[in-house]
């Protein structure tokens, strides 16, 4: 019965990982053959939304006048914006950096947070608490956005349907060492392509927390972000679908931002994304299915990017069993299907952008050298295998034991701004 | 450096393997007693094969003798060389698909992030403001007062001939750039390979070519005239029935355009298509007062009757149709075609994923935003007065005559006025 369990188990994990594998290269197609939606980004228009712009910080002094600097230059009129860097508990410079533009700047109005608890979503909910502007914009201490973000990403909001927007991340530090690389390729898949190709076929694009905003009226019905969810993007994406809001996803709306630069740092992140997007996929699994706003594909796809973070913690699991079913003896039922699982596995889970969209992604967007660089990701997936399900397991935990959630920062490794 | 040695080490490794290494006998005893009983049995076996006077030798003799002749196994570090060889070619395929990666690693050619224009800001004048930065930056322009010929660095040297002010006769070819210091005019069929700057008013006759155009002051383009490029204005342009408007018109006046022309982008404050016999007088629409302001979400076709008076947004997932003299204050999204009937008002956005028609004598003070075709019907008006809307159609646009567009006006694909 037992190996009966494990051999069905197998079965699944095949099944999975096909299901992905297909997933991923119809995107892949589509953004090479397929039909290209616009954007909305051509748009002229001179009524302009009132915007608030929140940057939270937790000790950012390295990075803090280099993002409040590349604001300040934004297109954007200022007497319909508002900068509000957040800084939340820190025990560096920050403050006194704030402090400094704002006595140079009217429209930035710091939040100096020294209560409650610290992280991004309780940030987030302090701050939309006293802006003014009808369309939230948030941004990362550590991105550099260009002159034109404020504007191509305010644009989209004309849009009745859209809830929130999401532009394109690029990686700014990315000559540093084969882990920047990596993650500057990965980054690629991950919009260039996968974005791009969910906008194109109107499935469901992510908020991804940065470079991005939304109407504050949705936040204000949803009841604002959970404190108990670190990964507040993720939440927020689903609140919106399943409300009957979209994401608008601008491929051309670009901002660098500072990858990690070391295996160390990249596995607290990754981990804490695990952690954030399983928690999301555990509340909102159901009202995705029952939501009678999402059409059939969208459903599909939901589910699909709800359980993206499971995948690793079920290939895992896979490859245990069938290690269980070897010194079992029941290897020879596997002669068939193991070459299945390495391939399709390795084909699907280049660490969440397989290999063949990394490759189409590089290849659109001009870098052809960096492609060469493909066979290193099996590093990181299995990097990625392992941290993710940690991630996927401390999520479980949290569930279980309703313990609280401590948000952990991403640290920074900022020489200059070039 | 690393790379560099480790593959001179796998070079070596194959080529002195086989010779290089040490003898079974000289390195293991293991290897004598293994070796020994071999060639025992193979001269027994000859004597108990081979015939006195038998001249043929057997299969058997043939393959005994090739074992009895066979050069001894050698081993290497005590394990026998073929496997090591077999371990190191298995290594070889598997390092091979990393090597251009290592090149590309430690002698980088495309190391550095994707290229972000910081400074990138959307001008619907950006053609007609970089060429008089170029020529500003190049001869400055700005000081020019006398004609004369000067050369232009741009990728290669450029002649600039500045005139006082110009006639170009009829069928004329012009090879160099013209700055012109006051009026112009060109006779019919002439063609301008390089780019014109006029500073006083312009008269481009008919059937002319023009690479590019800046003016000054009022122009006008002359009947079934090709721009290849763009025509950039600062005050008044119009342009005569026929012509090909090339990538961009723009002008930060009035814009006329007449009937069958055809163009991907202009914007002008108005852009106004030609006169044509106006449809029947419009009465007045009554505005009730507007208090829902919530967002109808509709998964059927939606039909409007007569006169409609509507203040929801609406997202629908089939088609809309206001019928004649509707009035709407609201945003309108449908993922097929939107239908606007003649007289009717819309105080919002048009955001169709299909195909938008207005038609006769509809007033649109919002964007219309179409993935497919817009046709725009006799007399409409988008925009108002002292604004800036757009017009946005990824497929074509159909404009009539009458039509009043305050701002922008652009398509992927063919743009018509009729």
């Amino acid at each position: 019965m037992a190996v009966l369990i494990l051999k069905i188990y197998i079965g699944f994990v095949v099944f999975v990982m096909a299901v992905y594998f297909t997933r991923h290269f119809i995107f892949s197609m589509n953004r090479i053959y397929g039909e290209q939606r616009f954007y909305y980004q051509d748009i002229f228009d001179s009524d302009l939304p009132f915007l608030s712009v929140l940057i939270p910080m937790h000790n950012e002094e390295k990075v803090a006048s280099h993002i409040l600097d590349a604001l300040t230059n934004a297109d954007y009129p200022k007497d319909r914006l508002e900068l509000i860097p957040i800084d939340d508990h820190s025990s560096d410079g920050t403050w006194r950096i704030l402090d400094e533009y704002a006595a140079r700047y009217p429209f930035i109005k710091p939040l100096h947070r020294t209560t409650g608890d610290r992280g991004k979503q309780n940030a987030l909910n302090d701050a939309i608490r006293v802006t003014a502007g009808e369309i939230i914009l948030v941004f990362d201490a550590d991105y550099l956005p260009p002159r034109c973000v404020l504007r191509d990403l305010a644009v989209c909001f004309n849009d009745p349907e859209v809830g929130a927007a999401m532009g394109r991340v690029v990686p700014v530090n990315t000559s540093q060492n084969l882990l920047t690389r990596i993650l500057d390729l990965e980054r690629s898949g991950g919009y260039q392509v996968d974005q791009q190709a969910r906008h194109n076929l109107r499935l469901v694009a992510q908020y991804g927390g940065t470079v991005g905003g939304f109407r504050k009226k949705l936040l204000h019905a949803c009841g604002g972000f959970d404190p108990k969810i670190i990964t507040e993007d993720t939440e927020l994406t689903f609140k919106l679908y399943v409300n009957g809001w979209k994401v608008a996803y601008a491929n051309r709306v670009e901002c660098y931002e500072e990858v990690p630069e070391n295996w160390v740092t990249r596995s607290r992140q990754i981990r804490r994304w695990a952690r954030g997007h399983t928690q999301v996929m555990f509340r909102y699994f159901i009202p995705v299915i029952r939501s009678k706003f999402l059409s059939a594909r969208e459903k599909i796809d939901g589910i699909l990017l709800l359980s993206v973070y499971a995948v690793p913690a079920i290939l895992f699991l896979g490859i245990a069993d069938s290690v269980a079913l070897f010194f079992l003896g029941e290897i020879n039922l596997l002669t068939g299907v193991l070459p299945i699982i390495l391939t399709v596995t390795c084909n699907t889970f280049g660490n969440f952008a397989p290999f063949y969209q990394i490759g189409i992604a590089s290849f659109l967007d001009g870098s052809r050298q960096r492609i060469l660089l493909l066979p290193f990701l099996v590093f990181n997936f299995l990097f990625s295998l392992w941290y993710t399900t940690q991630g996927f397991l401390d999520a479980v935990f949290d569930i279980i034991s309703t313990r609280r959630v401590i948000w952990h920062k991403t640290k920074r490794f900022r020489r200059s701004t070039t | 450096m690393s790379v560099k040695y480790f593959l001179i080490l796998v070079a070596a490794i194959f080529l002195f393997a086989p010779t290089g290494g040490v003898s079974a006998q000289e390195s293991s005893p293991r290897g004598k007693a293994t070796m020994a009983p071999v060639k025992q049995e193979a001269s027994t076996v000859i004597s108990d094969v081979e015939q006195p006077g038998d001249t043929t030798k057997t299969t058997q003799e043939v393959s005994t003798k090739e074992t009895t002749n066979a050069p001894d196994r050698t081993y290497l570090l005590g394990v026998p060389q073929y496997i090591l060889i077999t371990l190191l070619v298995l290594m070889a395929f598997i390092l091979i698909p990393f090597l251009p990666g290592f090149i590309e690693l430690f002698r980088p050619k495309d190391e550095k992030p994707l290229a972000l224009n910081m400074n990138f800001s959307k001008d619907y004048k950006y053609f007609g403001k970089s060429f008089q930065k170029i020529l500003e930056d190049g001869l400055g322009t700005k000081h020019i007062t006398e004609p004369g010929e000067y050369t232009l660095m741009l990728s290669k040297p450029e002649k600039v001939r500045v005139v006082e002010r110009g006639r170009v006769s009829d069928q004329k070819t012009i090879d160099e750039i013209l700055y012109v210091l006051a009026d112009f005019t060109s006779g019919s069929d002439a063609e301008f390979r390089k780019e014109i700057y006029v500073r006083g008013s312009c008269k481009i006759g008919d059937r002319n070519t023009l690479r590019a155009l800046y003016c000054e002051g009022d122009l006008v383009i002359g009947e079934g005239t090709a721009v290849i490029r763009w025509v950039d204005g600062d005050r008044d342009i119009e342009i005569k029935e026929g012509c090909r408007l090339g990538v961009s018109v723009a002008s930060t006046k009035r814009l006329a355009v007449a009937r069958h022309c055809s163009f991907s982008r202009m914007f002008g404050l108005p852009i106004l298509t030609y006169k044509a016999k106006l449809p029947e007088i419009l009465s007045e629409i009554r505005v009730k007062n507007i208090s829902d302001t919530t967002m109808v979400i509709s998964k059927e076709e939606i039909i409007l009757p007569p006169r409609t008076n509507i203040s929801n947004d609406i997202v629908t997932h089939q088609r809309i149709v206001f019928r004649g003299k509707s009035f709407a204050k609201a945003n309108i999204k449908s993922y097929r075609d939107i239908i606007i009937e003649e007289g009717s008002r819309i105080e919002g956005n048009l955001f169709s994923e299909r195909n938008v028609v207005i038609e006769a004598g509809c007033t649109i003070t919002g964007n219309i935003f179409s993935q497919g075709q817009v046709k725009i019907g006799n007399a409409v008006q988008v925009g108002q007065e002292g604004k800036i809307k757009s017009v946005i159609a990824k497929k074509g646009v159909l404009v009539e005559g009458n039509v009043t567009i305050y701002g922008y006006i652009m398509t992927e694909g063919e743009g018509k006025v009729l």
